[in-house]
């Protein structure tokens, strides 16, 4: 009988999780071991997010499972398939998050709250490849960044022969 | 692509920085890189601040200089993306120029010598400047001179040293000396024997014990002539390997340079073969390397063993990379994933010997192959330039940060060229 956690999110909606699913993250782990866990666990992260990280934990436990129970026979072209199960389910997840990405932002940061490395390094993976080949405007029009730089610096950058930065 | 369902909350700006840096971390492009500092104020912070961390800037390129149609700059080729960047240096027009240490360029006026005033390193980069005394002798041609320095120029303890290829002599000056100084030569040492001669030249002999010829010293050169193969600075003192096979350290000691050559036994090929064959003093992993080079592109490593007194074979160089330039050989551990840099492998660039253009590849230590490498066509005389070891290797006083602002001003002057 699995152990059952109720996580509230921060627009207080409650998500019922399994506890080896939401031991993935180090900090409700840590809550868990210093029984700041009775009851419901308030999490500062809205239930849109929420949801998309237990969608995460939940993919990644069961693959841990689906490993611990197999025997070697077959393993390999197993292993080979389960590759591509991951591989078209990770491009959803983050085709999801290209179109919306304030809940990609959000995530990012749950991430590093929650202390999930493995979703925080596929995540920033994400946005790096995003920003792969783009000009600067592009990158701000992509993630709605304003164009800060003071018109001074922006002719300092810009200058011919000028140098942003002297040493 | 999917429309967007509704204006962005959230501005990625104040995205928290550990997040940020994380991201630029996966960035595998210095042209990406450059664009992200180009976005906006805090992501600008956040690459000044971290670059160290960011690998693809942390290779080394392949530089050469360019003169045509009165525009001097310098081409960078990043073997790692591939990519190949042309940097205009409007300082350079009129002005001779070599490649000096890790990302210095050496540049004096006068088309054919030298010209007494207006010698200057000059950072690839940043586009700092160093005064350098005027040239110690006028005698050579211009391309030929070289400065390496102990530490980065910027350090006010660095020390410069100043050598012509052709007539293989060396001058040492320190921040602020108005003229260079010459170096005396410790002449006791058991095998080898250093005389004056007239014209102010010094011979070396060798001191070679035989049966037939009982202590005859065999001249072998003059010490001017040393300076011909190669030089580094190595764990705070000069080496300088000779035509003659013969290493010199150079140390300074109360107001005056010494040179005093080693007691270590030439390599068994050196006497007949030298003129065939390129030396590279290299320092790897703490220890004083020797790499050698024939016109066909065949290589052997040495390591330098002063109680044995020998240059000892090296099988491997394990997972280091070996960079070779005269009197800038470096060497680094590459990333061990999607790397452009393999480990146990000497990079070599064309090069004259013996009259004779010798290529460019990439040698494999372990199965004795050359492999091509792919640098750029138009890259004649090519020199490596590894701005990530500026600062690194050596001792500075200047944090690392300070030289990976190098790279900074670098990245952004990139992007100038790019948004054009």
């Amino acid at each position: 009988m699995a152990i059952m956690y109720a996580l509230k999110s921060s627009d207080n909606e409650i998500f019922e999780v399994e506890q080896k699913v939401i031991e993935q993250s180090e900090t409700i782990k840590k809550m868990i071991e210093d029984g700041a866990a009775t009851g419901e666990i308030p999490l500062q992260v809205s239930s849109k997010t929420l949801a998309k990280v237990l969608e995460w934990c939940k993919q990644r436990q069961h693959k841990t499972v689906e490993n611990e129970n197999d025997d070697n026979k077959g393993k390999r072209k197993k292993e080979r398939d389960e590759d591509d199960d991951i591989k078209e389910w990770e491009n959803k997840f983050s085709d999801e998050l290209k179109a919306d990405k304030d809940v990609l932002f959000d995530l990012l940061l749950a991430s590093n709250y929650l202390d999930l490395p493995a979703l925080l390094s596929f995540l920033c993976q994400l946005v790096a490849d995003m920003v792969a080949g783009k000009m600067p405007e592009e990158i701000r029009r992509m993630f709605n960044i304003e164009n800060d730089f003071t018109p001074e610096e922006e002719k300092a950058i810009t200058a011919e022969h000028g140098w942003a930065f002297q040493p | 692509m999917a429309p967007q369902p509704q204006r962005q909350r959230f501005c990625w700006s104040n995205l928290p920085i550990e997040l940020l840096s994380i991201i630029f971390q996966k960035l595998t492009d210095c042209e990406d890189i450059s664009h992200c500092a180009a976005a906006c104020l805090s992501w600008q912070l956040v690459i000044e601040t971290d670059y160290h961390l960011f690998k693809p800037i942390l290779y080394p390129f392949v530089a050469r200089l360019f003169n045509h149609n009165n525009q001097t700059g310098l081409f960078l080729y990043n073997p790692q993306a591939r990519k190949l960047h042309k940097i205009s240096l409007p300082e350079l027009n009129g002005r001779y120029s070599s490649c000096s240490s890790n990302g210095w360029l050496l540049t004096y006026s006068g088309k054919y010598k030298p010209e007494p005033e207006n010698m200057h390193l000059i950072n690839l980069f940043t586009r700092s400047k160093i005064k350098l005394p005027p040239p110690p002798k006028a005698s050579d041609r211009s391309e030929d001179c070289r400065v390496i320095t102990s530490t980065s120029p910027l350090n006010p303890s660095c020390i410069f040293l100043f050598s012509t290829s052709r007539c293989g002599e060396m001058f040492i000056c320190k921040h602020g000396d108005a003229s260079w100084m010459t170096m005396q030569v410790v002449p006791d040492n058991p095998k080898v024997l250093v005389v004056p001669a007239p014209y102010g030249y010094l011979l070396c002999y060798r001191i070679i014990h035989s049966r037939k010829t009982d202590k005859q010293p065999v001249p072998i050169h003059d010490f001017q002539r040393c300076a011909d193969k190669d030089t580094i600075f190595y764990k705070g003192d000069f080496y300088c390997i000779g035509r003659c096979g013969i290493i010199f350290r150079i140390t300074y000691a109360v107001d005056s340079y010494t040179a005093e050559a080693l007691p270590i036994e030439p390599l068994p090929t050196w006497s007949r073969h030298s003129y065939k064959i390129q030396y590279y003093l290299v320092e790897l992993n703490g220890y004083l390397l020797l790499t050698s080079r024939s016109m066909y592109n065949e290589f052997n490593v040495y390591k330098l063993d002063l109680q044995k007194g020998k240059w000892i074979a090296m099988e491997s160089i394990g997972n280091h990379v070996i960079l070779l330039g005269r009197h800038s050989s470096t060497s680094f551990v590459p990333c061990k994933k999607k790397g452009y840099f393999k480990p146990n492998r000497i990079y070599f660039l064309d090069e004259v010997i013996q009259g004779r253009s010798s290529g460019t590849g990439v040698y494999n230590i372990i199965s004795k192959s050359t492999e091509p490498l792919y640098t750029y066509s138009a890259l004649s005389n090519p020199h490596f330039v590894n701005p990530s070891i500026e600062g690194m290797s050596h001792q500075s006083p200047f944090s690392h940060k300070k030289s990976y602002y190098v790279h900074l001003n670098w990245l952004v002057r990139f992007k100038i060229k790019l948004d054009q």
